[in-house]
């Protein structure tokens, strides 16, 4: 066992690395003595602890010696109990000022606790150096009415000096968009944890209806960190965002654990974890079950890719659960500023219309570089297309254009953008449909090298022809391996395939 | 030709500098629209305050409140454009011309002014004064 994390209420521990997201078998847990029953999960969240106190975490499993951790809690130095600042947590009572002069009044170290209620709030802004906690059966609901909703400007100008402050944010690009149910802006050291319940309450309000018209400002997130240092996020739940669920951006040294991510399969944009040009990110053992791609790695369009220079890079994202959504990891498209050292392991996809995907194209800039893409230890099921790589993506007004859509070489110039090194090792992919993979780079700068490794992959018999990517003249496909245009480099090495049609690699 | 997105004065100013074609305001157009407006800055004008000079900000306001912000990158360039312009103006003079007061207006309106425009527009410009006008007019900027 490992100790990944540890509050003054709670602490997360990773029980073995050999599952996904969930472990080989069950295991039985007890902490100091106390039984905590049976757990399947790979990656396991206490709450409930007592500050500055210490615990013993045992682990059992037929035929083998119990295994133990021991660790300390952190201290704290008080408790604000959101009820004593007159949160009613009835459902309906307007409890936005009464949970704000909470945060706004805890002093480093301390805790806002939401016991068990269902608050009805307004965006909530965070403060450095505290933890808020939701409580088991505390539901953060975000009311509906956007004409309450406090607006974050994309940009605006500087008094003096040089420097932009950009803080709305929207697909990439600063523009004023609505505050966020959590909103963080220049917070460190912060744990948002619990059971608890983010519920955006999408389907109640207008947020789903026209989600493309600007309606006052642009939709917001649940969680959104901006420039931020040192937050944690254990164990709540983000339910039926207006938008994006959580987005990190510009922000550094985060931990995403044992978050669970819910939106209705056609609700539309409610990716589950965007982290947009930031660094030094963990996302361990979540659970996706979104309305559009499961974990979405971005750095900005075009004006932010070139103007900020921001990659996206040092990210881990392991035992996770993802489900149903149309991505279970997509890199782009705004990836202006480049992504990074990524490294996604031990981790589960059902039901996805793809594993890994990279969306790029031409004009997204020098800086535009995705490269050292990992996936390692992935079980995939029901997954159509493993692995996508279109470096023609036709999103934008002009993704349509010969200039993006082009076969023919075009100059290298200050738009071009670079797929580098990707690789898949033991990924055991069943029930593919389309194609093991679909790569296509650009003629003017192939993808540099694609690495498949002691993988198997097996497709549905007969399976419904489809069309892998979203970019023009790519004809429909089904039970086909590797199919590879403009890549310098793809080496497929002890790799299965089973029901195919055609050879297990392709260049057309 | 699919009905026009920009208002009148943005047509207007459009064809009357060679961009009639543009006149659509599909969004595909938006770089071309953004070379129109830098080609067509009136660098060298004995007045730096004259006609010509409002009616190429007025008209580039307004571009930038019609704009689809799916372009940012473009919307972006002609907000730069337009502030550098405000700012490498002659402050006193700037400020004294009746005839520029709703353009300035305008312009704390959407954002690309300071609220205190009046009070403290910056001393020194934003963007170095060589690179506002002419130095933008090939296009070098991006």
């Amino acid at each position: 066992m490992k100790l990944l994390f540890c509050s003054a209420r709670s602490a997360s521990v990773l029980l073995r690395e050999d599952g996904d997201y969930y472990l080989p078998f069950p295991v039985a847990l007890s902490l100091n003595g106390e039984n905590l029953g049976e757990e399947r999960r790979s990656l396991v969240s206490l709450f409930g602890l007592l500050p500055d106190t210490e615990y013993e975490l045992s682990l059992f499993r037929p035929g083998a010696d119990p295994e133990t951790l021991s660790f300390r809690t952190e201290s704290e130095t008080c408790t604000l109990d959101v009820r004593r600042f007159g949160a009613s947590g009835d459902g309906s009572t307007d409890d936005t000022p009464a949970l704000q002069a909470a945060i706004a009044c805890c002093p480093p170290g301390g805790r806002v606790l939401l016991p068990p209620g269902r608050y009805l709030s307004g965006p909530l802004f965070l403060r450095s150096h505290i933890t808020l906690e939701l409580q088991k059966d505390a539901v953060l609901a975000l009311s509906t009415d956007r004409s309450r909703f406090p607006i974050l400007p994309g940009v605006t100008f500087p008094t003096c000096g040089e420097k932009d402050l950009l803080l709305g944010s929207q697909e990439g690009n600063p523009l004023d968009s609505f505050a966020a149910a959590l909103t963080g802006v220049e917070v460190e050291d912060v744990n948002l944890i619990g059971e608890g319940i983010i519920d955006g309450q999408g389907p109640d309000g207008d947020w789903w209806v026209r989600p493309k018209e600007k309606n006052r400002s642009w939709r917001g997130n649940l969680l959104l960190l901006e420039r931020c240092k040192r937050i944690t996020v254990q164990g709540l739940t983000f339910r039926n965002s207006p938008f994006w669920n959580l987005h990190p951006l510009f922000s550094e040294d985060l931990d995403f654990l044992n978050v669970n991510v819910e939106a209705p399969s056609n609700s539309p944009n409610t990716d589950g974890f965007d982290p947009e040009s930031c660094r030094r990110i963990r996302l361990l053992g979540a659970l996706f079950s979104v309305g559009d791609d499961c974990i979405a790695i971005k750095s900005g369009k075009i004006w932010q890719g070139r103007e900020l220079k921001i990659p996206c890079e040092d990210l881990e994202i392991a035992y996770c659960a993802m489900l149903d959504g149309h991505g279970g990891v997509t890199v782009g498209s705004e990836m202006a500023g480049g992504v990074r050292r990524v490294r996604v392991h031990h981790c589960w996809m059902r039901g996805n219309d793809r594993g890994l995907r990279i969306k790029s194209r031409r004009g997204r800039g020098r800086q535009a570089v995705v490269d050292d893409i990992r996936f390692e230890d992935i079980r995939m099921e029901g997954v159509k297309m493993p692995l996508v790589v279109n470096c023609m993506y036709f999103c934008d007004p002009d993704g349509h254009s010969a200039f993006v859509q082009s076969r023919d070489p075009q100059p290298v110039d200050e738009g071009t953008p670079t797929i580098g090194s990707i690789v898949f090792e033991r990924v055991r992919a069943e029930g593919c449909q389309a194609c093991a993979g679909y790569i296509l780079g650009l003629p003017e700068q192939p993808v540099e090298s694609l690495t498949v490794r002691d993988s198997v992959f097996s497709f549905r018999e007969n399976a419904p022809a489809l069309v892998p990517a979203m970019a023009e003249n790519v004809p429909a496909v089904h039970n086909r391996g590797f199919i590879a245009r403009f890549i310098r480099e793809l080496k497929v090495e002890n790799v299965t395939m089973d029901r195919i049609d055609g050879p297990m690699v392709a260049e057309e | 030709m699919s009905e026009s997105r920009y208002p009148d004065s943005v047509c207007s100013f459009l064809s009357a500098h060679g961009g009639g074609h543009l006149c659509s305001g599909a969004l595909a157009e938006m770089p071309e629209v953004v070379r129109v407006f830098r080609a067509s800055a009136p660098c060298g004008e004995a007045d730096p305050l004259g006609p010509a000079h409002l009616a190429w900000l007025s008209a580039m306001a307004d571009c930038i409140s019609a704009m689809d912000e799916r372009v940012y990158e473009h919307v972006r360039a002609l907000m730069d454009l337009f502030r550098a312009s405000i700012f490498a103006a002659p402050r006193d003079q700037l400020l004294g011309e009746d005839a520029w007061r709703p353009l300035l207006d305008r312009g704390i309106q959407l954002g690309l002014l300071p609220e205190d425009l009046y009070g403290s527009l910056p001393a020194r410009p934003h963007v170095a004064v060589p690179d506002l006008l002419c130095g933008v007019k090939g296009g070098s900027r991006s």
